[in-house]
């Protein structure tokens, strides 16, 4: 994996000042709000409208990104049916590893997990977060041990802030 | 991929709470959420030195093959 230039915040920042709607979930959602966590990439779950999807792609087409895991010289581009889709769209970008989400566990999407997030303010852009009690729900279903770690973590750190 | 910053995951649910070093949270949530989000880049760049620290020849690599290894 190339290192990220500028790391994932940039990337983070940028993608909120393309305009595009999406919500900020997964490691660095929780880090955001202050879990011990370390994250190698960036997960979003994004608003599938044919609007959002063409703001979308402008973006993608402008940090050169392309699938992850292809053989050297299949380079394979997003398209308008992928991101419209509720498949998950795993990235490498020029300023870091991108995984745009159309729906996560439960098949939760943009307008059913909009009403748990919160915002925070990143290199100057308004970036939606989905909340970390709702984060902490989300994993409450795994079986999987890094999940069931991770939703301790996750716990722990709803309880340390008085709101878990 | 996300690393969970702690030990081993243990089945017994209490246990795996009180593995979360609860002075680092503290730490964490006096940051601002773009200053965690840096911190999490500072990590991410020091695994990648890491890493490359393992996989890439070491300094005196070179001159150990021109000079012939004999281990």
């Amino acid at each position: 994996m190339a290192s990220p230039p500028q790391g994932l915040t940039t990337l983070l920042a940028r993608l909120a000042a393309s305009g595009a709607d999406f919500l900020l979930v997964g490691g660095l959602a929780a880090v955001a709000q202050g879990a011990p966590l370390t994250t190698i990439d960036v997960d979003v779950v994004h608003r599938r409208d044919a609007d959002n999807v063409a703001r979308l792609l402008e973006f993608l087409e402008a940090v050169d990104a392309r699938y992850r895991g292809r053989p050297a010289g299949q380079v394979l581009r997003p398209t308008p049916e992928a991101l419209g889709g509720p498949g998950h769209q795993l990235l490498a970008t020029s300023l870091g590893p991108l995984d745009l989400l159309g729906a996560i566990e439960g098949g939760r999407d943009y307008r059913s997990l909009l009403p748990e997030a919160v915002t925070v303010t990143v290199e100057g852009q308004p970036v939606r977060v989905v909340r970390l009690e709702a984060l902490a729900e989300l994993k409450r279903g795994s079986t999987d041990p890094k999940g069931l770690l991770t939703l301790a973590i996750l716990e722990e750190t709803l309880r340390r802030r008085g709101g878990g | 991929m996300t690393v969970p910053i702690t030990g081993p995951a243990l089945a017994d649910p209490p246990s795996r709470a009180a593995l979360v070093d609860e002075s680092l949270v503290d730490l964490l949530l006096a940051l601002s959420p773009e200053e965690r989000l840096r911190l999490n880049d500072r990590m991410v760049l020091t695994i990648q030195e890491l890493r490359h620290g393992f996989t890439a020849p070491g300094p005196d690599h070179t001159a150990r093959q021109a000079g012939g290894e004999r281990g």
